[in-house]
């Protein structure tokens, strides 16, 4: 999916602001901002289900705004809310969804059964829609999603209000459909279990794009520095001192027995400053990296702002 | 169960499966959640316990002249058309709604489903649940017929108004039914819609009632009549059809055409009717004349866009090379006003006609003031719910739209004013919501010189404030649909 230029303007108001990004087969693309940041409408957009006021977005080279109708069978959309219809059995539910895919006959069948199986939902076959748990609702939305086989799904918040077996289980969905080459965007607002699926990610504030790339290239582009953390027995003045002076430091705050010292330099450098501690007599009891992680670029990246 | 039933038990459930793949999945949906539901089950019970009730209150009577079949036959047929109807129309409605309350319509719109298949799905739902309960209320039929003073003709042709009725209420249950219903200004809008829609359908409901009163197959006007009710249904059917694809259809191209179409077979059945001589006090021209100003007015807010997607430039682009006829029936700067203009141009020269050749004279004259205000009122009222129905989308802005509509108000007086100077009298018609007040006015009319001043005080102050507050988008409107197709 190649999204080019998106903007979606409703009045005066900018929700998506020119905004492009792209992902290929097999990638867990997360789309990351806070809340009224634009993301549900770039990916009803995606899905068709609205038009933007300029920009365009290709699937497989093909428009979704010229061809919605082509585009549809491709796609694949979960909403951030769970609809379900009342007094219809899960089973009729997926078949309804196949019916209107066009799928008939053993294919539709076959669609059915496979998409159960997949989500583990054949048991709660004969079970009305509007009764399941909200894990269960959630697969049956998953289920509703890959019933027609598309190779793009777009998935809004499919995490969120999951307890954490039901959210390990769905993230566990979601890398199987990943090897098997369908190409995800997912937004959510639980960044570490993100950052934990991702091979890319996208973040954006104000309907603008901020930064988009595989999440080691952007923790490489936003801070050249790493941050370690040092434990000491005792003597933390004159640790403070001694690894203000050490080259390649950038900035050092104490807490408690703990320095946290921001350190320009590769694995060697950093080993070079542990000897430098150790043979100065310092009585070092740790020495840790801490790598940023997807929430930390997420507060640098933002400012917090909402439209 | 032995093997070889299961068997054949299997292969049955194998070809309906089969079978199932030939209808409009909707259709196979909301038969489902029916008959898993309880609504339908009640509303089905309730009418078997009526038509029981009615059957067994009536045997115990005496039969009149008519016979005592006559007499079952019109309770049923009572019965039958309230609950087709109300209750039917409710059931397609609550599920609608219902699909709007759990945003299930935005998963549709995402499948291979249009918003015409959409509609299409509920009109078949209607139909079918329809057959289910007519196959319930069938024995009871039967039994009037065997009871005798009914007869077969009689009996397919009530159950086929009732099917139409029901099905056009239903249509516009599911209209109703896909607007916001958060704004007050939309409500409104939907009531004042269906108080218009209204007086057409009435014209529809009227025979349904006539038919266990009077022997309609006897009058030689009849297959013409039925023509021009199936004209006007097909029309109102396509008007309530167009409105529901706009609601429903999320970035869905303006599609003007099926209403255009629509006004089309309208205009082709006024032709019909206008060179009907003898009409009976010229009813039929002057119902069908009513529903025209409906249907004109209604499509006037749909002919333009604001804004295209490219591929609808494109089309447009074609539709040019095509020539300017065809590009009428594309949405386009202009082209719905200039289509508007046209259409009023036939409509008044074919209904004065039409009054002229139709022979409908009586004494009673038509007390034109009271007229024009309340066509006035009708025609700017509903022009403005429909299009208050319509997505922003679809709507036609108000300075292209005022204009237009004021030089076709201007078309249909003409022919009223004929009618008026010929001495046609106006159809009284106690179900059609526009002439019943109109009848009323007409009675205080006593042309007396107090009375004709005053209503031409009221006429003048009243186009005075409009002309007033609306000036240059009349000139401006009158301009562009003065100007014709453009590109």
């Amino acid at each position: 999916m190649e999204v080019d230029r998106l903007e979606r303007r409703f009045g005066d108001f900018v929700a998506v602001d020119r905004i492009s990004f792209g992902f290929r087969a097999g990638d867990i693309f997360g789309f990351v901002g806070p809340n009224g940041a634009g993301k549900t409408t770039t990916m009803r957009i995606l899905a068709t289900l609205d038009a933007p006021t300029t920009g365009d977005a290709r699937v497989n080279g093909v428009s979704v705004v010229d061809y919605p109708d082509e585009i549809r069978s491709s796609i694949g959309f979960m909403p951030d809310h769970l609809s379900v219809y009342t007094n219809l059995y899960v089973e009729e539910y997926l078949d309804f969804f196949a019916r209107t895919y066009g799928l008939s006959g053993r294919r539709r069948r076959e669609a059915v059964q496979s998409v159960m199986d997949f989500t583990e939902l054949h048991s709660l076959r004969r079970k009305m829609c509007d009764t399941l748990s909200k894990g269960m609702r959630q697969r049956l939305g998953l289920a509703r999603t890959l019933i027609h086989d598309p190779k793009v799904l777009i998935l809004d918040e499919p995490a969120s209000g999951l307890d954490p077996r039901a959210r390990i289980e769905f993230r566990a969905l979601l890398e199987e459909l990943s090897r098997r080459g369908k190409g995800i965007l997912i937004s959510s607002h639980i960044l570490t279990e993100l950052s934990e699926i991702c091979n890319v990610v996208a973040i954006i504030e104000r309907g603008k794009l901020l930064t988009c790339g595989a999440i080691e290239e952007i923790r490489k582009n936003l801070r050249r520095h790493s941050v370690i953390r040092i434990g000491f027995l005792d003597r933390i003045e004159e640790a403070h001192k001694k690894v203000m002076l050490y080259p390649g430091v950038q900035a050092v705050r104490v807490a408690g027995k703990e320095l946290e010292v921001e350190f320009v330099g590769d694995e060697a450098a950093r080993a070079a400053l542990l000897k430098n501690l150790v043979q100065g007599g310092l009585p070092v009891v740790q020495f840790a990296g801490h790598e940023q992680n997807l929430e930390d670029i997420f507060m640098e990246v933002t400012k917090g702002q909402v439209q | 169960m032995n093997g070889a039933n299961a068997g054949r038990w299997a292969a049955v459930e194998e070809f309906a499966d089969r079978a199932s793949d030939r209808l409009n999945a909707i259709l196979i949906r909301e038969t489902r959640r029916a008959l898993n539901g309880k609504l339908f089950a009640i509303v089905f019970s309730v009418l078997l316990a009526i038509c029981v009730g009615a059957c067994l209150i009536i045997g115990w009577s005496e039969a009149g002249e008519e016979g005592l079949g006559w007499m079952v036959f019109r309770v049923l047929f009572l019965c039958f058309s309230g609950v087709a109807f109300m209750g039917l129309p409710s059931i397609i409605s609550s599920m609608v709604q219902g699909e709007i309350r759990e945003k299930t319509f935005e998963l549709l719109c995402i499948t291979n489903v249009t918003p015409a298949r959409i509609i299409w799905g509920e009109l078949w739902t209607a139909a079918g649940l329809f057959l289910l309960m007519a196959s319930g209320i069938a024995p009871f039929m039967a039994f009037s017929y065997l009871l005798g003073g009914v007869d077969v003709r009689t009996i397919a042709t009530g159950m086929g108004f009732i099917f139409l009725m029901s099905i056009l209420l239903s249509l516009f249950a599911t209209v109703a039914a896909v607007v916001p219903g958060r704004e007050i200004a939309s409500k409104l809008a939907v009531v004042l819609f269906a108080l218009g829609a209204w007086g057409a359908a009435s014209s529809l409901v009227m025979p349904s009632y006539w038919v266990p009163l009077v022997d309609m197959w006897d009058e030689p006007q009849t297959p013409w009549i039925l023509l021009a009710l199936l004209g006007t249904y097909l029309s109102l059917g396509g008007i309530f059809f167009t409105v529901g694809m706009a609601r429903i259809g999320f970035a869905a191209a303006n599609r003007s055409g099926p209403i255009r179409l629509a006004v089309l077979v309208h205009l082709a059945v006024i032709s019909t009717i206008a060179w009907f001589g003898e009409l009976p006090q010229a009813w039929a021209t002057l119902i069908i004349y009513q529903h025209s100003v409906l249907f004109l007015l209604g499509m006037a807010c749909v002919g333009e866009e604001e804004e295209l997607t490219c591929r609808q430039s494109r089309k447009g682009r074609l539709a040019r090379r095509l020539g300017p006829i065809w590009s009428l029936f594309l949405p386009g700067a202009s082209r719905g006003m200039a289509f508007v203009t046209l259409a009023g141009i036939i409509t008044a020269g074919v209904t004065t006609l039409g009054l002229l050749n139709a022979h409908a004279i009586d004494t009673e004259w038509l007390a034109w003031p009271w007229i024009t205000l309340a066509y006035l009122v009708v025609y700017f009222g509903a022009s403005s719910a429909l299009c208050r129905l319509l997505p922003a989308r679809w709507r036609t802005p108000l300075l292209r739209r005022a204009g237009v509509l004021l030089v076709f108000f201007v078309f249909l007086m003409i022919p009223l004013f004929v009618a008026v100077t010929t001495g046609a009298s106006l159809a009284r018609n106690p179900l059609l919501t526009v002439s019943h007040p109109i009848l009323f006015l007409a009675n205080l009319w006593d042309y007396s010189v107090q009375d004709w001043v005053s209503a031409t005080l009221l006429l003048v102050t009243l186009a005075g404030v409009v002309f007033v507050l609306r000036l240059p988008s009349f000139i401006r409107g009158i301009r562009v649909g003065w100007k014709g197709p453009t590109s």
